[in-house]
């Protein structure tokens, strides 16, 4: 079930009218409603996952369990490392082995056919990334004691399977959503009124302004051989946008519509283009992944050793090339890690001005907004070019014929195609310092107004949606 | 604050709770009343599809030709010049997948059918098919009856407007607005008056064509084209067991899209037909891609026909099908 479908539109007011109408003090009703609709959001996609989720969530509650219970350190990491085995295990059968086994058998020149580990003729289940993540991040968790484990399975099925971020995140910390499960959750009108507001908002953004960037994106995008230099520059910007629109109003839409139910999600994304460095850009886009690799990958490679620029670099270079490969197993995607962390280990190495130890990251944030806006469309269009590739040679073969200007034909700045990006970006930079441009309009504007711009947003909506396509970030 | 532990009833809800529901509903209503509304008005506007789904009801028991393809098929045969009782199933982007579920899921229905028409034009092996979302997977059903979608259908499948909002704007923008008759067909759902495209608007100069900007892929891709091959064949044997003449057509384009096709395309389509032409006796192919009648006046743009071209490659196509008998 998609969140722009009409069954979502079904589903949400039946779920949640049934969801108050239980009652806030009834909260095991509440979860167990929860639970029910969860999977079956799911179930729609393919009821067979169901079970992969549920054999997830068993086994990562009682391995939970298991630590806290076990007062041997060697019984604790057995139950620590069976967790992870098996969530990394189904991740890799289920989206990295056949990646593998192709390149292996590419490296040795050998046939798929001829090699003992064929190919495996299997399909991905949405969002086994996003919770294959979460769940593996409790256990963790537990065994850092950074939090006690849940004893009421309940919580943890629903902590695991919760609709709104389910197939698409925020990747959500057990300390941050599974407590939010066994309190009360009281009706407030103005957070579910805001909930609203960010569905209407995240579907702006993913059915006006990414379904329609992605039809002009795609037509230069399936031929570059055909296209010139400015038309690819073009193209690769606008896919950022694309993929921004696409999976931020994923993110908007999963945080308004868990609002309606009383649940606060983390913030996945904070207007990314407008970061002044590489660092800050993975500050503002897909947030809890990035804390999620800081916390796991990053930060133990770090705290392991002496804390020198080497080190930093070398945790930098393997947490991004694991964040590359998280979104898919394509050697793009490792390079587009890759890239990101040669850009900011640049930006990171330190050098002495009058005695002052600084790095350009430093001057990034001082130099005018102007420059550093330049610099961060440079480093987003290049990473674009990884991201929408279907091969190194393809995305390397564009950045080359971008940089060798050869004109482009029939080239066309404004379409109305994205005739709605130059709109997003006016209100996202006005209402920068709130969390979404609707809220920035309850100060400015009376009741009567504001209705009238929702209904225009409505209105736009409805007019203006491309053609549907499924979340980008779904595959991953 | 009532204690709802105590009462379940279907109303039960919170005084806050009732102000944001009485709240919504006074917003969401007239949203809901406008797209009521648009969904009526969309209905009643005759379009290519309802043309055609209307065509395809009443003739039903007559029909004895199916044509299938993309825009290059819809704008380059009309039916009214087949001496045969024949319907055009073709529409714009449709790719082979869907012909062939469109084919599958009305055979019962078109008793006297004996001879389907595909499009193998210049990319067809190289560009993917459509996907689940395919926006006129609606259309189709609401129209034809026909379910392209591998789950069954809901209600909300059955929504015009919304399955291509830009479209069918300017459907409801030309009919009752603008009223200019750019969207007329005739009896079989073609487009009588289409002849306002780019080679009109050049003025029909064949220089200023080849300054022009032509869109062609040229990207050849081993994948895409081993898996619509292999899709193309399984077609070709449904329709040899089910004892139909297979006609293959390419339609005209015109020189300054000729001229821009990649020849490695070229020459794999062009071995595939021939391993075809030797596997099925029942097929039959017309290829017009660089026929000479067809002038820059016949032409809507470098690879659609207007309606005159049309006319012409019709009966091309009509002498051919007459011939197999």
């Amino acid at each position: 079930m998609l969140f722009n479908s009409f069954s979502f539109g079904l589903f949400l007011p039946i779920v949640l009218c049934l969801y108050w109408l239980i009652g806030y003090k009834r909260v095991k009703y509440q979860n167990v409603l929860l639970l029910l609709a969860s999977y079956f959001f799911y179930g729609l996609w393919d009821w067979r996952f169901l079970l992969l989720i549920l054999a997830s969530s068993l086994i990562d509650y009682f391995a939970g369990i298991e630590i806290s219970k076990s007062h041997k350190i060697s019984s604790k990491k057995l139950f620590l490392y069976s967790s992870i085995v098996w969530n990394l295990g189904v991740l890799f059968i289920f989206k990295y082995y056949n990646f593998f086994i192709d390149e292996f058998s590419d490296l040795f020149n050998l046939e798929s056919n001829d090699y003992t580990f064929s190919s495996l003729q299997i399909i991905l289940p949405v969002g086994l990334s996003f919770y294959t993540f979460q769940t593996m991040s409790y256990t963790l968790d537990v065994y850092k004691k950074k939090i006690k484990p849940t004893g009421n399975l309940l919580h943890f099925l629903c902590f695991v399977s919760f609709f709104p971020q389910l197939v698409a995140g925020p990747i959500e910390r057990a300390k941050n959503l599974l407590p939010q499960f066994s309190k009360e959750r009281k009706f407030d009108i103005a957070t579910s009124k805001d909930g609203l507001r960010l569905i209407l908002w995240g579907l702006f953004k993913k059915m006006v302004v990414a379904d329609n960037v992605a039809i002009a994106v795609n037509a230069i995008y399936l031929s570059p051989e055909d296209q010139g230099s400015l038309s690819l520059f073009y193209a690769s910007i606008l896919f950022f946008f694309q993929i921004y629109c696409d999976f931020s109003g994923y993110s908007d839409i999963a945080i308004g519509s868990a609002k309606l139910f009383g649940f606060k999600l983390s913030k996945n994304f904070n207007i990314p283009y407008l970061a002044r460095s590489g660092a800050d850009f993975w500050n503002r886009w897909h947030i809890t992944l990035t804390k999620w690799f800081i916390d796991y990958v990053y930060g133990p490679i770090i705290k392991k050793r002496k804390r020198s620029y080497f080190t930093k670099t070398f945790a930098l270079f393997v947490s991004m090339g694991l964040i590359g490969l998280w979104h898919g197993a394509k050697w793009t995607f490792v390079f587009f890690g890759i890239y990101q962390a040669i850009i900011i280990a640049i930006e990171r190495i330190p050098f002495k001005i009058k005695g002052k130890k600084v790095s350009i990251s430093y001057y990034l944030t001082r130099i005018p907004f102007a420059f550093t806006i330049i610099y961060i469309f440079i480093l987003i269009t290049t990473s674009s070019i990884f991201f929408r590739a279907d091969t190194l040679e393809s995305a390397f073969y564009i950045i080359k014929k971008i940089g060798s200007f050869v004109p482009s034909e029939q080239f066309s700045l404004i379409s109305t195609r994205v005739m709605f990006v130059p709109l997003l970006i006016v209100l996202e930079y006005f209402s920068r310092r709130k969390n979404h441009p609707f809220e920035f309009f309850e100060k400015k504007f009376s009741k009567p107004v504001r209705w009238l711009i929702y209904y225009a947003f409505v209105l736009i909506i409805i007019r203006y949606a491309g053609p549907k396509e499924e979340f980008i970030y779904f595959q991953f | 604050m009532p204690d709802q532990k105590k009462n379940l009833f279907i109303f039960n809800f919170n005084k806050h709770i009732s102000v944001f529901l009485k709240r919504g509903l006074l917003f969401f209503t007239p949203v809901a009343i406008f797209c009521v509304l648009l969904e009526l008005l969309i209905l009643n506007t005759p379009s290519s599809f309802s043309i055609i789904g209307n065509y395809l009801d009443e003739k039903q028991e007559d029909i004895e030709i199916v044509i299938f393809g993309s825009s290059q098929i819809k704008n380059s045969i009309n039916p009214k010049f087949l001496d045969k009782s024949s319907i055009n199933l073709s529409s714009g982007m449709q790719h082979h997948n869907t012909d062939f579920k469109i084919l599958n899921q009305t055979r019962n229905r078109l008793k006297k059918l004996n001879t389907v028409v595909f499009e193998v034009s210049y990319g067809h092996f190289e560009v993917n098919h459509n996907s689940k979302y395919y926006w006129k997977n609606n259309v189709f059903l609401k129209y034809y009856g026909v379910n392209l979608k591998d789950r069954n259908t809901y209600p909300t499948d059955y929504l015009v407007y919304v399955s291509n909002p830009a479209y069918f704007s300017r459907l409801l923008y030309a009919n009752y607005i603008k009223k200019d008759g750019s969207y007329t067909y005739n009896d079989y759902g073609f487009y009588k008056n289409k002849y306002e495209g780019k080679f009109k608007t050049l003025n029909y100069d064949t220089i200023q064509f080849s300054k022009s900007y032509v869109k062609i892929n040229r990207r050849a891709d081993k994948n895409i084209f081993k898996y619509n091959v292999s899709f193309f064949y399984n077609m070709l044997d449904y329709c040899e067991n089910e004892g139909l003449n297979i006609v293959i057509i390419s339609p005209p384009t015109f020189n300054n899209y000729n001229d821009l096709r990649n020849p490695f395309i070229l020459k794999r389509r062009d071995s595939i037909l021939n391993i075809i032409s030797e596997k099925y006796k029942n097929i039959y192919f017309l290829n017009s891609e660089e026929d000479m009648e067809f002038t820059a006046k016949m032409f809507w743009d470098e690879k659609h026909l207007n309606p005159d071209g049309a006319e012409l490659f019709t009966l091309q196509l009509n002498d051919l099908i007459n011939s197999l008998e």
